[in-house]
C-alpha cells in the first residue's frame, strides 16, 4: 500500500469526519504554512456533553518520518469503525476489546493530528526524501541549505536549551541555533505555525491534554507542547 | 482536495535546489567515553535524538546518518564506524511509494484502516 501524500491526508480526515459525524469532528487550525497548506486535526469522541481528558496524537513533524501520518490516520479510521461496529481491534499481537474501544471513544477525547508539517513532508516525499524541518526559508539568507526550523525543538519547553541544560550535555544533539543545522529550533519559541497549529488548539480547548508525537525512534509520552 | 499551493507553486524553486550528497546509515562503536565524545561531534544525524545500544562486551553502538565523506572523517579520527546502507537511494526508491492524486476524493471517500477487527462482543454499533 502506498504512504499517503499530503494531500490525502487532509482528505482522509474529512471523509472521516463526513462518515462518522456523531463521534467525530474535523478540526481546522487556524495558522497557515509557509506554502500555504492549512492543517486539519479530528476530535474524535461522543463527548458526553462535556469535555473530556483529551489524548493529542501527533504525526509528521519530522518531514522524513513518512510513516506517522500514515499511522494517526489508519488509526483515527480503525477507532471510528469499531466504535461504529460494535468490534474489538487487533494490532499484531496486542488486542482491545469492544469494551476498551467504547471506554476510548465515551470517556476520552482522541484528538488525531497526522500531519503537523505538510511542507516538508511534500519536499520529502518529491525532492529530498532525507529533508526533516519545514520550509520556513526566514532565517536562511538566501541559501537553501538553511531553510526550515525542527518543529519538535520549537515549542516553548527547553527551547532555551542552552540555559536549561549542563554546559557539555551532548549540545549537538538537544537543538540548535544555527539555521544550517537539522536541529535548528527557530528565532524563538512557537515561531512556525506548524507548533502554534499544535500547542494553541490543545491550549485553547482548556482541558487535560496528553500528547503523543510520533516519530522514527521514538514516541514520546508528553504534556501539551513540551515535546522534545 | 488539491493541494493548497497550486500547481508549481511553492514546489517549483525546491527542484532546482543544491542537493546534499547521500547519507548513510552509520554505527559508531565504542566506550562510554568514546559516544560521549561522538556526541559532541558538529553536525551529526542521530536521527529524532541519540539512542545507545548496549553490546554485551561493555561498548555501546550508536546509529548515525552522515555521508561518505563525513564517515571517512570520523574514520579518520580514530572512531570504530561501520558504514551501512545508503538511505538516500532507499528514499529515492521509496517515493515511488508515495501516492498519487487522492484516493479519497478530497473527503468523499473514507479511509478504513489496517487493524483487525475482531470478533463482535457486544450487540449492534453505537454511531
Amino acid at each position: 500500500m502506498d504512504f499517503l501524500n499530503v494531500v490525502e491526508i487532509e482528505s482522509a480526515l474529512i471523509g472521516l469526519a463526513s462518515k462518522y459525524p456523531t463521534i467525530s469532528q474535523l478540526i481546522t487550525l487556524p495558522f497557515f504554512t509557509f506554502e500555504g497548506r492549512q492543517t486539519h486535526a479530528l476530535l474524535i469522541g461522543t463527548g458526553n456533553g462535556c469535555p473530556q481528558t483529551g489524548v493529542l496524537l501527533v504525526g509528521g513533524t519530522h518531514a522524513r518520518e513518512w510513516g506517522s501520518p500514515d499511522i494517526c490516520v489508519n488509526f483515527a479510521a480503525d477507532l471510528l469503525e469499531a466504535y461504529t461496529d460494535g468490534t474489538g481491534l487487533t494490532y499484531g499481537g496486542t488486542s482491545f476489546t469492544s469494551a476498551d474501544i467504547v471506554e476510548i471513544i465515551e470517556r476520552l477525547d482522541v484528538i488525531v493530528f497526522p500531519c503537523i508539517n505538510p511542507d516538508g513532508s511534500k519536499h520529502s516525499h518529491d525532492v529530498f526524501n532525507m529533508w526533516r524541518k519545514n520550509r520556513n526559508p526566514a532565517s536562511s539568507g538566501g541559501d537553501a541549505n538553511k531553510i526550515g526550523v525542527d518543529i519538535n525543538r520549537n515549542y516553548d519547553f527547553l527551547w532555551d536549551y542552552k540555559t536549561k541544560f549542563a554546559t557539555g550535555a551532548n549540545p549537538n544533539s538537544l537543538a540548535s541555533d544555527n539555521p544550517a543545522n537539522d536541529l535548528f529550533h527557530g528565532t524563538a519559541p512557537f515561531s512556525e505555525p506548524e507548533s502554534q497549529n499544535a500547542a494553541g488548539y490543545t491550549n485553547s480547548i482548556r482541558r487535560s491534554v496528553g500528547s503523543w508525537t510520533f516519530t522514527r525512534t521514538a514516541v514520546t509520552y508528553c504534556i501539551p507542547g513540551v515535546t522534545m | 482536495m488539491a493541494d493548497q499551493t497550486g500547481s508549481g507553486g511553492a514546489d517549483s524553486p525546491q527542484r532546482n535546489e543544491y542537493l546534499p550528497p547521500d547519507f548513510y546509515a552509520a554505527q559508531i562503536t565504542g566506550s562510554r567515553e568514546t559516544l560521549a565524545r561522538v556526541l559532541q561531534e558538529p553536525a551529526l544525524d542521530f536521527g529524532c535524538r541519540p539512542h545507545a545500544k548496549l553490546n554485551l562486551d561493555g561498548s555501546a553502538t550508536l546509529q548515525i546518518y552522515a555521508t561518505e565523506a563525513r564517515i571517512a572523517e570520523l574514520q579518520a579520527a580514530g572512531y570504530q564506524v561501520e558504514r551501512g546502507e545508503n538511505v538516500s537511494a532507499i528514499g529515492r526508491e521509496r517515493q515511488a511509494e508515495i501516492g498519487k492524486g487522492d484516493r479519497f476524493e478530497g473527503g468523499r471517500i473514507a479511509p478504513r484502516g489496517l487493524g483487525e477487527k475482531s470478533g463482535r462482543d457486544r450487540k449492534g454499533g453505537r454511531a
